[in-house]
């Protein structure tokens, strides 16, 4: 599927700041599951913007402001073309135990996503979880799943109720939450139980599309104004594998991937710093529009990505 | 290796009451406490005994006399640390002991050939750490050391550092095991402190006994800041000129006294995050000339502060976007992002499988023995023998994260073994030392004390030891801990010289033409802008509330508040408050309001307020002020300070005190004005300092002028003048005598105006304060301030000259035949619209000067 995205995003200062700097994370990564055709990040006010490349292989723009500005306004345009893996899991016959093993030879790769990490704790509700979901017996591939339709059916997706500080624990308790919750809780759960699991953000296409006939494909699903978060379990087939514990399903068509990381701290869409003003207000647009040309030029089948800095894997 | 061992020497004195004299060592086990002389080599050995003979006596060196001279020598040179506490500025005069360490030639070759393979391996151990990694893919080290320590830094690894050169000043501290062999008790590869002690003992000891050193043929160490910068110069990347400065986190920091110190030993600049900038990936120093590109930034700042967005959001000490530059390799930072994680102290325990691993060397000098808790079996040796061990924080520094299970209660002891099951991986625990000591001056005999050597390390290609140590005492005897923060001091460390001194290492000198000086950079101009304007208003407040007191007492037969309005709205406005301020307040009838504008720590528009502004403003830009003027703000400082101490000011019996306190403040900021001009050069930092005393005094002046002149009952008085408040205004501005040998009468609106606002030849009036301002921009803004694009703030204070010296403003005295209202009212005015141009102007000299919304880069 072919989607164009505009990202834009406003910080407004109470007074002008007099000089700020920012870490941008919105182009979208080229994967074997989608491809980027076109990527550009427009900044108000103009100055140039450099970009790099991070610990975890993400794209990261640079914008420094030097002088005095009221507000400051980045847009992020993209055409990108999701191509989704099949169902990488499906043949995966393993039990947790068995693909606990099969992790060893990668641990210190995986240690990372393994751990604790700023926003993933192990308290013991989570504990709890981990080990009435991910029992050693249990099969591998259906303890995910019901691991993530249990997530998706006994908390409640609520915009405005948590903020992007929120910890494991508080969402346990508030039981309402957004994506990045759904997120960090999966994640933590899967951790705890052993099993290696990295933060995703991204965006989802949440309107049903209508077919030619008049009939909706697919359903609506749920992203906070299209911006989206969700997390992927490493696979003992060495694949990585998407989850949506907000929307009970597995990753696809409809999710466009932006960055990976450890939890939500990684990889923050904007992270930047204002001098000269006490506080600011931050507005957020986005949207996501299905663009599908009458014939689609096939992905090259052996195209790899390069991540920088990341240790293997 | 002539390792001082083979025979331990028996004291050569012996305290009474050490545990020193309780016997001696048997060979290859030394008892609990054992003093290092009984260790020294005999050349060594013989010195210490000379040492020992010659501070006895009673002659110039006697000991109790230089220790006097030196503690008096360390509170001259500012020798102090700050302790964190609430009352943050408090600075402390370190301890200084007058009985050096010595060390032979011998020993300090060994160690520095130990020392030198330890920074080489460390800086292996980054550069593999920050690039691919081999040594944890070996598992020669446990990858969990590194992946769960916070100080690896994610986002510096695959970044290119020159030459490849990570750790470029590291310092280590080392000690004796029970074999009497030297062992590394901390390694310091990340964040190096202690050189300038290091350094100002020599300097304390060579002023207090000058005969002393001069007999004891020593490795020079002053040359020690001038090798730092020209090591430090050699990293910039490709800059023919490297530029160099030195990142603190500002006054409040422990080691302040070490950055200032050690920056002005260097000739560069010390700045803080927040003077510096990033800018399309280059950093720049913000001057008021305009940004000035930076190559090497020595960090004394811990590097997860260094750059808020790359690695802590909640840090305002760092420069955002630092990061970026190193990966472009625009800016050197030293020690590298990164190499904190040597704090680690799990990780020194892997040198020798490190030194074997990278270059099959084996380690001079191995590190303490440690058990690492993470480790079931080690942890298993530590927990059953826990009070003989010493607990640390596997990579915490601090003071609080060393505990000696041998001092807990039992509450504490269970509390700690709680903490250490819950997560052994942060703890390592290391079997006790001997405790080492050094004879040490107690006032009136040489006592035992417990001591720790620090030696200085240039990291590089080829590391080289520089022969300069710290030597620190304990406060107590028994005492372990050496910390300044508890009351520990310092002692000079004697290396001496070998029998063949000329074979020092050679290194080359990269001979550069002299240097474009830098320009002030922003931060201290605008401290030194602020110091002016807080110095002048301190002036005014004073003597503008002065004349209102004595106006009122020279005028018994006037009581009625009304007659007064005037002069009180002037000293309203003039302090910051709503011109009915006093009308409405309590304070006049309670006479508290000379506590309230002199000495109310409430009210920000105090005396005693500005004071401390104008002190703290001093402190933080301690090297660009002269000493002198440093001295006379503190004495200022107390003055008030002081005064705010006694007795409040609110009652009519308070009077004498009021004046004497108010004659005080007057006569001590005359002297401030009086040393400033004589001790400061005409440089930047002066053009500031004036700038905000004549900003502060043009805006003073034309606020005061108006208040008095027209807000009062009746506007004909304006044309007619002679009033007694025509007097005070004079008075309020200093010049009633400058207008009597001018006009010989009694005073009248149109001249007093005509004298407080355009005569240039009066210190006080508007357009001399405006001039002043112009010829200082002038003069700051370099040589193309004729161009027609001159900065906007010089061409302000021009304009604003022009039309202040020529301004017409008789007219508006003598056409009143219809009444002087409108005529006062355009007076009013235009003095009120003066007023709001000259803060205008005062802005934007900050926006030009110092918050460098100018934009320009310097080449």
């Amino acid at each position: 599927m072919r989607f164009h995205i505009e990202h834009t995003t406003e910080y407004r200062y109470s007074e002008p700041a007099t000089e700020s700097f920012s870490e941008l994370r919105l182009r979208p990564r080229d994967s074997l599951r989608q491809k980027v055709s076109r990527h550009y990040t427009r900044v108000q006010p103009a100055v140039l913007v450099e970009s790099h490349t991070d610990y975890f292989g993400n794209f990261v723009e640079t914008v420094s402001i030097p002088f005095r500005h009221p507000s400051l306004v980045v847009t992020s345009v993209c055409d990108v073309e999701t191509k989704p893996l099949a169902d990488v899991i499906e043949a995966v016959d393993l039990s947790v135990s068995e693909a606990r093993q099969l992790y060893t030879p990668n641990r210190r790769a995986l240690h990372d996503f393994l751990r604790p990490s700023a926003f993933i704790r192990f308290p013991p509700a989570v504990t709890k979880l981990a080990e009435e979901f991910l029992p050693s017996s249990a099969p591998f591939v259906p303890a995910l799943r019901s691991l993530n339709e249990y997530l998706f059916r006994s908390l409640k997706y609520r915009p405005g109720v948590t903020d992007t500080r929120t910890t494991v624990e508080e969402f346990l308790i508030a039981r309402e939450g957004v994506c990045q919750d759904f997120a960090h809780l999966m994640i933590s759960i899967c951790r705890a139980g052993g099993i290696p699991a990295r933060y995703i953000s991204g965006y989802i296409e949440t309107d049903p599309i209508p077919e030619a006939d008049g009939a909706a494909e697919g359903t609506a699903l749920i992203g906070a104004t299209a911006s989206h978060a969700w997390l992927e379990i490493f696979s003992p087939n060495g694949f990585w594998v998407g989850f949506d514990p907000t929307n009970n399903c597995l990753e696809g068509g409809r999710h466009v991937q932006i960055g990976v990381g450890r939890d939500y701290s990684d990889v923050p869409p904007l992270k930047g710093v204002f001098q000269g003003s006490n506080s600011q207000t931050l507005s957020v647009q986005v949207r996501v529009t299905r663009n599908e040309p009458a014939d689609r030029p096939p992905i090259p089948a052996t195209e790899t990505v390069v991540l920088t800095g990341t240790p293997d894997l | 290796m002539s390792n001082p061992l083979a025979e331990p020497k028996p004291p050569v004195f012996a305290a009474s009451g050490s545990p020193a004299a309780a016997g001696v060592p048997r060979p290859g086990s030394l008892p609990e406490s054992f003093d290092e002389v009984a260790l020294a080599s005999p050349g060594a050995a013989e010195r210490f005994r000379q040492l020992t003979e010659e501070l006895s006596k009673s002659g110039s060196t006697n000991l109790s006399r230089v220790s006097i001279q030196s503690r008096r020598l360390m509170r001259d040179l500012g020798v102090t640390f700050n302790l964190y506490r609430e009352d943050a500025a408090a600075e402390n005069i370190l301890p200084f002991d007058p009985f050096p360490r010595v060390l032979d030639h011998a020993t300090w070759q060994f160690l520095a050939r130990g020392l030198e393979q330890r920074v080489r391996i460390w800086n292996e151990f980054f550069r593999d750490i920050y690039d691919s990694q081999e040594v944890l893919k070996s598992g020669i080290v446990p990858f969990e050391i590194v992946y769960d320590d916070p100080r690896y830094q994610r986002n510096a690894v695959g970044l290119k550092v020159p030459e490849d050169v990570f750790v470029h000043v590291a310092a280590f501290d080392l000690a004796r095991d029970r074999e009497g062999r030297w062992v590394v008790i901390e390694d310091y590869v990340g964040n190096t402190t202690g050189v300038t002690y290091a350094l100002s003992a020599r300097n304390v000891l060579s002023q207090a006994a000058p005969d002393l050193l001069e007999r004891a043929d020593l490795e020079p160490v002053h040359t020690y800041s001038t090798e730092l910068l020209e090591h430090l110069r050699r990293f910039a990347h490709g800059s023919p000129e490297p530029r160099v400065v030195l990142l603190s986190p500002g006054v409040y920091n422990s080691a302040y006294y070490e950055h200032s110190s050690l920056a002005r030993q260097m000739g560069i600049p010390l700045v803080r995050g927040s003077d510096l900038i990033v800018l399309n990936s280059r950093c720049y120093l913000k001057t008021i000339g305009g940004l000035e590109p930076i190559d090497v930034i020595y960090r004394r700042l811990d590097e997860s502060f260094i750059d808020p967005v790359a690695f802590r959001n909640d840090s305002q000490l760092g420069i955002p976007g630092l990061l970026t530059c190193v990966r472009k390799g625009t800016v050197t930072v030293a020690n590298a992002a990164g190499t904190g994680l040597g704090d680690n102290r799990a990780l020194a325990t892997y040198l020798p499988k490190l030194a074997r691993f990278y270059s099959r060397e084996t380690l001079l000098i191995p590190t303490v023995e440690r058990r690492l808790c993470f480790d079931a079996d080690q942890r298993d040796l530590v927990s059953s023998d826990l009070e003989n061990h010493i607990v640390q924080h596997v990579s915490e520094r601090s003071a609080d994260a060393v505990w000696d299970p041998a001092s807990l209660s039992a509450e504490g002891l269970a509390a700690l073994r709680r903490r250490m099951d819950a997560d052994p991986a942060r703890y390592v625990a290391e079997p006790r030392l001997p405790l080492t000591t050094l004879p040490t001056w107690a006032g009136d005999a040489l006592v035992p004390r417990h001591a720790g050597l620090r030696c200085f390390v240039f990291g590089g290609r080829q590391p080289r030891v520089f022969p300069l140590a710290l030597t620190r005492f304990a406060p107590r005897a028994g005492s372990r801990t050496i910390s300044s923060g508890l009351g520990g001091g310092i002692k000079d460390t004697w290396i001496l010289r070998g029998p063949n001194p000329a074979t020092s290492v050679e290194t080359t000198i990269i001979v550069s033409s002299p240097q474009r000086r830098l320009r002030l950079g922003s931060r201290i101009a605008d401290s030194l802008f602020w110091m002016g304007r807080y110095k002048a208003r301190i002036e005014n407040t004073t003597r503008i509330l002065k004349v209102v007191q004595q106006v009122q007492l020279e005028n018994p037969a006037q009581q009625r508040a009304q007659s007064w309005a005037a002069l009180w709205e002037a000293l309203a406005r003039t302090t910051g408050h709503d011109t009915h301020f006093f009308k409405r307040s309590p304070l006049l009838r309670q006479q508290s309001v000379s506590q309230y504008l002199l000495l109310d720590r409430k009210n920000p528009a105090s005396v005693l307020n500005n004071v401390a502004r104008l002190r703290e403003n001093a402190r933080v830009t301690r090297e660009s002020v002269p000493p002198e003027v440093w001295a006379v703000i503190n004495r200022l400082w107390q003055t008030v300070d002081g005064a705010a101490a006694g007795d409040a000011l609110n009652d009519d019996h308070a009077l004498p005190r009021i004046q004497e306190l108010e004659q005080r403040i007057l006569d001590d900021v005359d002297a401030l004005s009086g040393c400033a001009a004589k001790n400061m050069l005409r440089d930047d930092a002066w053009h500031f300092w004036t700038l905000g005393r004549h900003v502060e005094r043009a805006i003073t002046a034309t606020l005061v002028t108006r208040q008095v002149l027209l807000k009062r009952a009746d506007p004909a008085t304006v044309a007619t003048g002679g009033d007694s408040n025509l007097d005070a205004l004079l008075r309020m501005l200093a010049c009633q005598y400058a207008y009597r040998s001018l006009y010989q009468t009694r005073p009248t609106a149109e001249h007093v105006v005509s004298l407080v606002l355009q005569d240039a030849a009066l210190p006080r009036s508007v357009l001399h304060c405006v001039e002043a301002i112009r010829d200082s921009l002038e003069s700051v803004s370099g040589p193309e301030v004729r161009r027609r694009d001159a900065p906007s703030p010089l061409r302000t204070s021009a304009h604003l000259a022009g039309e202040v010296e020529f301004a017409d403003l008789s007219t508006l005295f003598h056409s009143s035949s219809d009444g002087s209202r409108p005529q006062a009212l355009f007076l009013d005015a235009w003095l009120e619209d003066l007023a709001t141009r000259l803060t205008r102007l005062a802005g934007e000299i900050s926006d030009h000067h110092l918050y460098h919304q100018a934009f320009n880069i310097l080449r």
